[in-house]
């Protein structure tokens, strides 16, 4: 009996104990820092496994010392400590912890003019037939800057030149888009997928949106041409955006210095796709090594940018705007995996990041709206999605 | 100073046992032993099980350390020749300032001859041993009067408030870009 009295509380602590140690190390491999262990190259990226080894540390001092009042103090301090590392857990995971700098308003727009419908020297596509439909009344769409060449195809085929008004076809970007249609001032917008924030804004306004996939895109990872890294593995890509790997050098690129990898605003079409290639994997944001290098806040033109002699940019986009839209020729796509985002791939499914795109309405479409989508995903429609650059959704 | 003074004492009727805090240290060398003979072949063969061994391996050797350290504080004090009534504040201190000497030594690692293991544990303790410096100075801020000077509470006071200061004058800095990212 007095030796179980004895033993009873040696069990219990064991068990508390072996219970956090099993969850701190659920944790580690659950955000891959055991896998990724040779990656880590820097102090922010191991930051939240070292917070996690510090409370499962503290917890661990607090339950095997003795617990007189005499070392009352310290154990309400070893608490203390515990508790804290572990509720610092998710903002290390994010980098939560920088003042946030307002990025730098994009002083260099793309040029979507030259996407114009019924406008001389417009590079949409064009049908080598006469459409099936003709629209007097266009719904009132909207979309990201990546698509608009393609939804001013559309707009092109199915109206003419005195039924078009280009106060019915606008680009107002992703997240203005997505806003609007929520708010109920747009028919139908066309976008990529929905990041949650909007999917919640939608909830939030009881708002209904309704997906019909139009085509697929690829998503691409860029790189300056001056660096050597050709390409990235998934595993390399998901190191980097959760703030494992911070240098070039643990890439190949003995030269590099730091990774200033650049991101897009939350919300936007490119930001949301790089959500969906991290999944469940929190993406870590830091601070750029310079103000100046925010520059123009276009991605594309962040990729020439130099810092300590080199090009050490890393960014991602879709295929279409980085190849034609807003061509670099500083910048080079990265193959991810050893496959190289070419046509046949996209097309095979070897790349890996292939998304869909949408024609997305507030509601199932009706009227108009319906006809035109679904002369969207008719032959035709599917036929100026190729013919802009875009993958058909059938393909 | 008297029985009653000291920091850590043991509990009241239970005889001292000779050699039981030089058996903490074994055990924990041992344990870090175990650590470091897991690291090597999990280094090489990626492997996450042995990884899981080799850290829990660590923190338990930490853990026995801590222990080993705590219980012989007084004895440290008398053959240091600290001032009675300092050995807890220069404890924290000193341990906040080893973090600081950790970490620069973390970033030699990583950047210098690439030791990624190494570079981690000195990253660990870079956290760590301020954490544990905050923790003896609570301690030694609530200890009474005779355990702990005036001028050791605030060697104590000091302890606790650095690495938070710390830490939020580098968020300031870095956010701003008065300092920049450049080796964490």
């Amino acid at each position: 009996m007095a030796a179980a009295k004895h033993i009873v509380p040696i069990i219990v602590r064991a068990a508390i104990n072996a219970a956090a140690a099993a969850v701190g190390i659920w944790l580690l491999v659950k955000f891959e820092y055991i896998s990724s262990f040779g990656e880590l190259d820097n102090f922010l990226g191991a930051l939240p496994a070292i917070l996690i080894l510090l409370s499962i540390a503290a917890l661990s001092v607090l339950l095997w010392m003795k617990h007189t009042k005499k070392f009352l103090p310290a154990c309400i301090a070893l608490a203390v400590a515990a508790v804290i590392s572990a509720s610092l857990v998710p903002a290390a995971l994010v980098g939560g912890w920088w003042i946030e700098q307002p990025l730098a308003a994009a002083t260099e727009e793309t040029d979507i003019s030259v996407y114009e419908p019924f406008t001389e020297g417009s590079l949409t596509a064009k049908l080598d037939e006469e459409s099936t439909l003709k629209l007097d009344d266009l719904p009132l769409m909207d979309g990201a800057t990546a698509l608009y060449p393609v939804y001013a195809a559309f707009v092109e085929a199915v109206s003419t030149e005195d039924t078009y008004d280009p106060d019915k076809v606008l680009c107002t970007k992703t997240n203005k888009a997505y806003a609007e249609l929520i708010a109920g001032n747009r028919d139908v917008i066309f976008v990529l997928d929905a990041a949650q924030s909007q999917l919640d804004a939608a909830e939030a306004a009881g708002a209904e949106l309704e997906f019909t996939p139009i085509g697929k895109e690829a998503f691409v990872f860029l790189a300056a041409k001056s660096n050597p890294v050709n390409g990235l593995t998934y595993k390399q890509i998901k190191d980097i955006y959760s703030g494992k790997t911070a240098m070039w050098s643990t890439l190949g690129w003995k030269e590099g210095g730091e990774i200033v990898s650049f991101r897009r605003p939350e919300g936007s079409g490119s930001q949301t796709g790089l959500q969906k290639v991290m999944g469940d994997m929190p993406i870590q944001s830091r601070p750029l090594p310079d103000e100046s290098l925010a520059g123009t806040n276009s991605l594309m033109k962040q990729m020439s940018v130099e810092w300590n002699g080199v090009q050490p940019a890393l960014g991602y986009s879709y295929k279409f705007f980085a190849e034609t839209m807003y061509f670099n020729p500083d910048v080079k796509i990265l193959e991810v995996d050893g496959v190289y985002p070419s046509d046949e791939n996209i097309v095979s499914g070897k790349y890996p990041f292939v998304f869909t795109f949408y024609a997305v309405t507030n509601g199932e479409p009706t009227g108009n709206t319906k006809t035109f989508i679904d002369w969207i995903c008719s032959d035709q429609g599917q036929e100026l999605v190729k013919k802009t650059g875009y993958t058909p959704i059938g393909e | 100073m008297t029985d009653n003074s000291d920091e850590f004492d043991r509990e009241e009727g239970r005889p001292d046992i000779p050699g039981r805090r030089k058996s903490y240290l074994i055990a924990s060398l041992v344990f870090f032993g175990i650590g470091l003979c897991l690291l090597v072949p999990m280094l090489i063969a990626q492997s996450a099980l042995l990884a899981v061994l080799a850290i829990a391996a660590g923190i338990t050797g930490i853990v026995l350390l801590v222990i080993y350290f705590c219980s012989g504080v007084k004895k440290r004090e008398k053959r240091l020749r600290v001032p009675a009534g300092y050995g807890i504040p220069l404890l924290a201190l000193g341990l906040d300032f080893a973090g600081a000497a950790a970490f620069w030594l973390g970033v030699l690692c990583m950047m210098t001859i690439m030791l990624f293991a190494p570079g981690m544990i000195l990253f660990f303790a870079a956290v760590a041993a301020p954490v544990a410096g905050m923790v003896f100075g609570i301690v030694g801020l609530c200890s009474s009067r005779k355990v702990i000077r005036p001028g050791g509470k605030v060697m104590c006071a000091v302890a606790v408030a650095l690495p938070v200061i710390t830490v939020v004058t580098l968020i300031i800095l870095l956010s701003t870009r008065v300092l920049v990212i450049s080796l964490m």
